[in-house]
């Protein structure tokens, strides 16, 4: 039971050849022989690349919150729409199921992830020893469903296009929407520059 | 150059190469090293540690994986040429392609985020369907064209960022919306998304990376023949 690391070894982060570390280090920069790609035993800068992008993506959640997604005008009449919001007209819809996926995926999903990767990178600091196996769990997990919040992204461009109705009913995208696309594409740049390995070293 | 020199040259080359470790595999997740086993076919490796799959044995993986990809093209392109959606409220209609959404965005003044989304819903999806042809057509007949481990490292690292699946969830909640306040008609490109992402969950599942690369690295004569021969193709 060792890592490659352990052993001097590392592998290619594309293809997954092995290569001995000490003469990899002798051609700058190093790359992998049978594909050519950059090679390292960790992700370079792992910790301060996904703190920097986690701050970020928590900043950018909080205009997306406050600020409306979109504008909805019904015979000219405008009312600006906050995601928070939005769940409540889909609850008043009585459409349970969509509001349930709505409200997972622009709220939970986002917040839940914040907590994660924040709880992740304080452990790998801190270099706890216990729940290594949960927390790659946990890891692979914020990894996987992170990219669905991008769906309340994409209802609001679909709904600014489809209804454009003159004089009955519109739809403008707003502010918030850019805010909190920016806050899910930071959280993924973040889960994406976190090294899981690091939870093991 | 001297036959010394020649064999000074093949010999630092030796002992450079001799470096690369054909039979371990280490866990992307974890970095355990384990000693790679042939599999029966259908059988997958995981890590004995932290349970991140390693490789497996799929049979036929590059026919099915070039079949799929190639339906998955015609469908991108049926799903892009007919209508995706239409509203109809009281007499008047209006009707939008997938990429209308594109541009609803820019036109509101959010051009950053409308280009965002063009990427991750259109030009992301397409790069990495005609990535893998030109992949898998060659490799499918036993050779390969130049440049392939830059796009296969591309497509590998684009996937996260491909959003189809998503667009599709987010048509379904934007029609449950509307459904109340309006007459909604699915187009044709609807159903052509539908299958399209079908597809492409399929071609994943059809071929993993390690296959892949070992189908990659064998169209250059194996691993060995890369090592000892030094060359670059």
């Amino acid at each position: 039971m060792k890592t490659a690391a352990e052993c001097g070894l590392v592998a290619c982060p594309a293809c997954g050849t092995i290569t001995r570390t000490i003469l990899q280090a002798q051609t700058a920069p190093p790359r992998c022989q049978l594909c050519f790609a950059r090679l390292h035993s960790r992700k370079p800068m792992s910790l301060q690349r996904s703190w920097a992008w986690l701050i970020a993506g928590i900043i950018a959640y909080i205009p997306a919150n406050l600020y409306p997604i979109m504008f909805t005008t019904v015979f000219g009449d405008s009312q600006p729409n906050t995601i928070v919001g939005g769940i409540i007209v889909l609850l008043e819809l009585e459409s349970y199921p969509v509001a349930l996926v709505v409200f997972v995926a622009s709220v939970v999903v986002p917040i839940l992830k914040f907590v994660a990767v924040a709880y992740l990178l304080i452990s790998i600091q801190r270099k706890f020893a216990h729940n290594r196996y949960e927390r790659t769990r946990l890891f692979r997990m914020t990894e996987f469903i992170g990219r669905w919040s991008m769906i309340d992204v994409f209802v609001v461009a679909i709904l600014a296009a489809l209804v454009q109705i003159r004089s009955v009913a519109q739809i403008e995208p707003g502010l918030g929407a850019t805010a909190f696309g920016a806050a899910v594409i930071f959280t993924m740049l973040s889960a994406l520059a976190l090294d899981p390995r690091l939870i093991w070293d | 150059m001297t036959p010394d020199a020649v064999s000074r040259l093949n010999h630092g080359r030796r002992r450079y190469t001799e470096t690369v470790l054909l039979s371990l595999v280490a866990c992307h997740e974890c970095d355990l090293l384990h000693e790679k086993h042939e599999l029966a076919v259908g059988e997958v490796a995981r890590c004995v540690r932290c349970n991140a799959f390693l490789y497996s044995n799929k049979p036929n993986s590059i026919d099915k994986a070039l079949a799929v990809s190639l339906a998955a093209l015609i469908m991108f392109v049926v799903a892009n040429a007919f209508p995706f959606l239409a509203i109809s409220v009281s007499g008047n209609s209006q009707s939008i392609s997938i990429v209308s959404a594109v541009f609803a965005l820019s036109d509101g003044g959010m051009w950053l985020l409308g280009l965002l989304c063009f990427g991750f819903i259109l030009l992301i999806p397409l790069l990495r369907v005609i990535g893998l042809l030109y992949l898998l057509l060659p490799l499918r007949f036993g050779y390969r064209l130049p440049g392939s481990e830059l796009i296969f490292r591309g497509i590998v690292a684009m996937s996260p960022w491909s959003m189809m699946e998503i667009y599709l969830l987010g048509a379904v909640v934007a029609l449950v919306k509307l459904a109340s306040m309006a007459n909604i008609e699915l187009g044709l490109s609807f159903w052509a998304f539908a299958l399209l992402n079908l597809l492409s969950a399929l071609a994943a599942q059809m071929v993993d990376t390690h296959t892949l690369w070992d189908f990659l690295i064998h169209s250059r004569g194996g691993k060995d023949a890369i090592v000892n021969g030094g060359h670059r193709v």
